[in-house]
């Protein structure tokens, strides 16, 4: 074997390159595995507690999903439950909360009550909860004042669950999979930190040179991209995805003084809208006080809270006259502009507390802006994906797979729900590519049963 | 069946609306000689849903490039012998735009006069906007020449077509509302000493149920009761205020379900489709007549055109012009009828719509008339 070489090398060490990680070293007979995470420790970026909102979006109040993708992202959600009750890690980095979706006015009412009907067969635990039960469940979305004595004008309906685990720290699960992905394997696994793959080139030999900034060169047979935004920067530097551009959305959020709501109260989704609908949660890093967001706001960076990365979200975005027209027909929809619009407004000091609060209020009416700070340094960035042959801003996650031994991801929500089961995909392709063995039995016990 | 033709309707309606008038015609009548596919937009979710074998759920922020959108989810729209659009032109645009390439015949057709009732709900409101009239014409002119280019034009009825379309030229198919003769509910027949009335359907300043509400006010008979169901319950609570005097005799409901309205009115004497004489309400059928002679509930009915085409004053219905003084009159002649007179009323305004406006043979009409384009 030459020197730093492997047989698969991940890049990015966050929930889904961990999951990857985990993944192959359990289930396979890989001989060599390697990680590169390019900052000091596993998921310092989105997979961050802080920067996500440590949901788990199975699909039963995420009001945005057909019936077809919550089937699916009801088993990848089952996934990680498993994983994490595999290993004990219920009420340590997974924990169960009330949640709810609320809709809020005759058309939301209307589409609660009907979409409980469609999904009642495939989420049998949801229940819907009219003004009386949410009285006694989650007061503060019925009342308009705080001495709950007066009840918002508006119907109001919520299809939710108590029984349920809702809310995970991607954070601790990342360094989770690989605790458990080390002790479960033989293979020789190396995980490289403080090491940034700035380029990727294809030798004759069919395998791959991964160059670092730290000059330092490794090979890979089969190379799994997992790093965000940059794994379209880093496609783009080999010739593939070009097609494809990046326009990475911050989401901030905005935090209540204590203990606000008693679950996750997601609102009803705007399908034009690529970002989750405003929500409420209990944040598990700050006491279970409430966390309102995320917003909205595009950075010309792809990463939040690090240094430089401008010239690369240059690079990233691919910027031409197909990117021109996305962005003109995203701004003609009134919607959308005025979403934008307020969004950016939300970070602008001294008036951005008033304006969100107005926006928060739809969850809780008597929500006021002493009641709630900006969350400094919480939130990420999501990449969302443009397609220019389509001339679409994409929703979802997207992947390029050239069929070359080389696959890039990019996983904006709900990509940290769906790490086990993208990693799945992933180590098939993997497995064939590389003639490996795969314990699919085991496999499947374990993480879907 | 294998060799039947393919119709794509594409509809301007959410996927979870109550679609009381496609439901029979196009989800079950018309499906015995027309493949039926039936596209549905939704507000919420974000992904193209091919629901079932028949159904596709399109994003409704796909709807100015719709076509494309059906392509890049597999629907064949080479596939289609018809298309026809339900009431957008926006729509029916990118339709006739692609008919060569995919060689259908493009219908449209017109269910009610949305752009007309808006600006009359505004007139009934005092919000007139002036230029809106103006802002009317031309776009009726426009949406005109735009339909004009289609193999055909299914208007609700002819006086619809006449008011409102009065310049479309091609092809006209009529389709109208009817009654579904596999659901056809009994009437319970309540125990109670009064004449129970029933309302089912929209209240706003445009229907003017003040009107109705100042008849009920002026009866001397206290042998009455009034259901209204309505989603705009506040809207008839704050109505209601007005009439302190017979507020006990009125119930208002929200009957969230076709089913659950159909239940109600099962257990009223006397169904209410009262309505201005103006066109939007005197060019067709209400579709709340149907629902009340689905469960042999006779009908008081504004007396307008097109239901003298189809019921016999006091045979199978009651006829009454639109003011409180005509209505109070039949109100309080209806109060003394029998049980008995009032059931045989309803059984045979059922039985007449049985006859002659049913979709099972509305259907076969309509059918033979798409494939004679």
């Amino acid at each position: 074997m030459k020197k730093n070489h492997y047989d698969v090398l991940i890049i990015g060490g966050g929930i889904s390159g961990t999951a990857l990680f985990y993944e192959l070293a359990k289930y396979t007979d890989v001989k060599s595995l390697c990680l590169l995470e390019k900052y000091e420790a596993l998921a310092t970026l989105n997979s961050k507690a802080s920067s996500n909102s440590q949901t788990l979006h199975i699909g039963d109040i995420e009001t945005n999903y057909t019936l077809e993708k919550a089937t699916i992202t009801k088993r990848t959600a089952k996934m990680v439950e498993n994983f994490c009750l595999q290993y004990d890690l219920q009420d340590k980095i997974m924990f169960k909360h009330q949640k709810m979706a609320l809709g809020v006015g005759k058309k939301e009412v209307h589409f609660i009550e009907n979409r409980y009907e469609e999904f009642k067969e495939l989420f049998p635990y949801l229940e819907l909860w009219d003004v009386e039960k949410l009285k006694s469940i989650e007061p503060k979305v019925v009342y308009l004042d705080k001495k709950q004595s007066k009840i918002r004008p508006e119907p109001i309906i919520a299809i939710g669950t108590n029984t349920q685990y809702t809310t995970i720290d991607y954070g601790a699960m990342a360094e989770a999979l690989v605790k458990e992905a080390l002790k479960a394997t033989e293979a020789d696994t190396d995980i490289f930190y403080n090491t940034e793959v700035i380029d990727i080139i294809k030798k004759e030999d069919k395998i791959f040179e991964l160059v670092c900034k730290n000059n330092e060169r490794y090979t890979a047979d089969f190379v799994v991209v997992n790093a965000g935004a940059h794994s379209l920067f880093l496609a783009h530097r080999m010739g593939y995805g070009k097609h494809m551009g990046c326009l990475p959305m911050a989401g901030s959020f905005y935090m209540t003084q204590g203990h606000f709501l008693n679950g996750k109260v997601y609102m009803v989704q705007n399908n034009k809208l690529p970002f989750a609908a405003l929500h409420g949660d209990p944040d598990i890093l700050a006491n279970n006080k409430t966390r309102f967001g995320p917003t909205a706001l595009m950075l010309p960076k792809l990463e939040r809270y690090k240094k430089g990365t401008y010239l690369d979200f240059f690079k990233t975005l691919n910027f031409d006259l197909h990117i021109v027209k996305i962005f003109w027909d995203l701004l003609k929809d009134s919607d959308i502009r005025n979403y934008i619009f307020r969004n950016f407004l939300f970070e602008v000091p001294f008036i951005n507390k008033g304006l969100f609060v107005q926006d928060a209020q739809k969850i809780v009416p008597s929500l006021c802006a002493d009641d709630i700070e900006y969350a400094k340094g919480f939130g990420g960035v999501r990449p969302q994906v443009l397609d220019k042959e389509k001339e679409k801003l994409m929703l979802g996650e997207a992947s390029i797979n050239p069929g070359n031994g080389i696959i890039f991801n990019m996983t904006p929500s709900p990509g940290a729900t769906s790490c086990l089961g993208n990693a799945e995909r992933d180590l098939k392709i993997i497995v064939e590519f590389l003639s490996l063995s795969y314990d699919e039995t085991q496999f499947l016990k374990d993480l879907t049963e | 069946m294998p060799n039947q033709r393919r119709l794509l309707y594409i509809t301007d309606q959410d996927e979870y609306m109550d679609h009381s008038f496609i439901a029979p015609l196009f989800e079950i009548y018309l499906k015995k000689y027309l493949h039926i596919d039936i596209v549905y937009f939704t507000e919420f979710k974000s992904d193209f849903e091919h629901k079932d074998l028949y159904h596709f759920i399109v994003p409704s922020r796909y709807k100015n490039a719709l076509l494309d959108e059906l392509n890049r989810n597999n629907v064949d729209m080479q596939s289609y012998d018809y298309v026809m659009v339900r009431n957008n032109i926006e729509i029916l645009e990118q339709v006739l735009r692609d008919r060569e390439t995919y060689g259908y015949k493009a219908l449209f057709r017109f269910s009610y006069p949305k752009r007309s009732i808006k600006i009359s709900c505004a007139e009934a409101e005092n919000k007139t906007d002036l230029l809106a009239p103006v802002v009317h014409h031309f776009k009726t002119a426009s949406e005109t020449n735009i339909i004009n280019q289609c193999d055909a034009f299914l208007p609700t009825s002819r006086a619809m077509h006449k008011a409102f379309r009065p310049d479309v030229n091609i092809t006209t198919i009529l389709c109208p509302p009817a009654i579904n003769p596999r659901l056809l509910y009994e009437n319970e027949q309540h125990t109670e000493d009064e004449k129970r009335f029933v309302y089912v359907g929209t209240l706003d300043a445009l229907r003017e149920f003040e009107t109705v509400l100042d008849a009920f006010s002026q009866l001397e008979s206290k042998k009455w009761k009034l259901l209204i169901s309505t989603r705009d319950t506040s809207y008839a609570e704050e109505m209601l205020e007005n009439y302190p005097h017979i507020k006990d005799q009125i119930e208002i409901c929200n009957a969230q379900t076709k089913e659950a309205m159909l239940e109600l009115i099962a257990k009223s004497d006397i169904g209410v489709a009262l309505l201005p004489a103006i066109p939007i309400y005197t060019t067709s059928t209400s579709v709340k007549i149907f629902d009340y002679y689905a469960s042999a509930v006779p009908c008081l009915m504004a007396n307008a055109e097109h239901t003298a085409t189809i019921f016999t004053n006091r045979v199978d219905a009651w006829f009454c012009n639109f003011s409180k003084e005509d209505i109070c009159k039949e109100i309080e002649y209806l109060i003394t009828l029998s049980k008995h007179e009032v059931m045989k009323v309803g059984e045979k305004g059922q039985q007449r719509l049985l006859d002659i406006r049913n979709y099972e043979t509305i259907a076969k009409t309509i059918a033979q008339k798409i494939e004679t384009l």
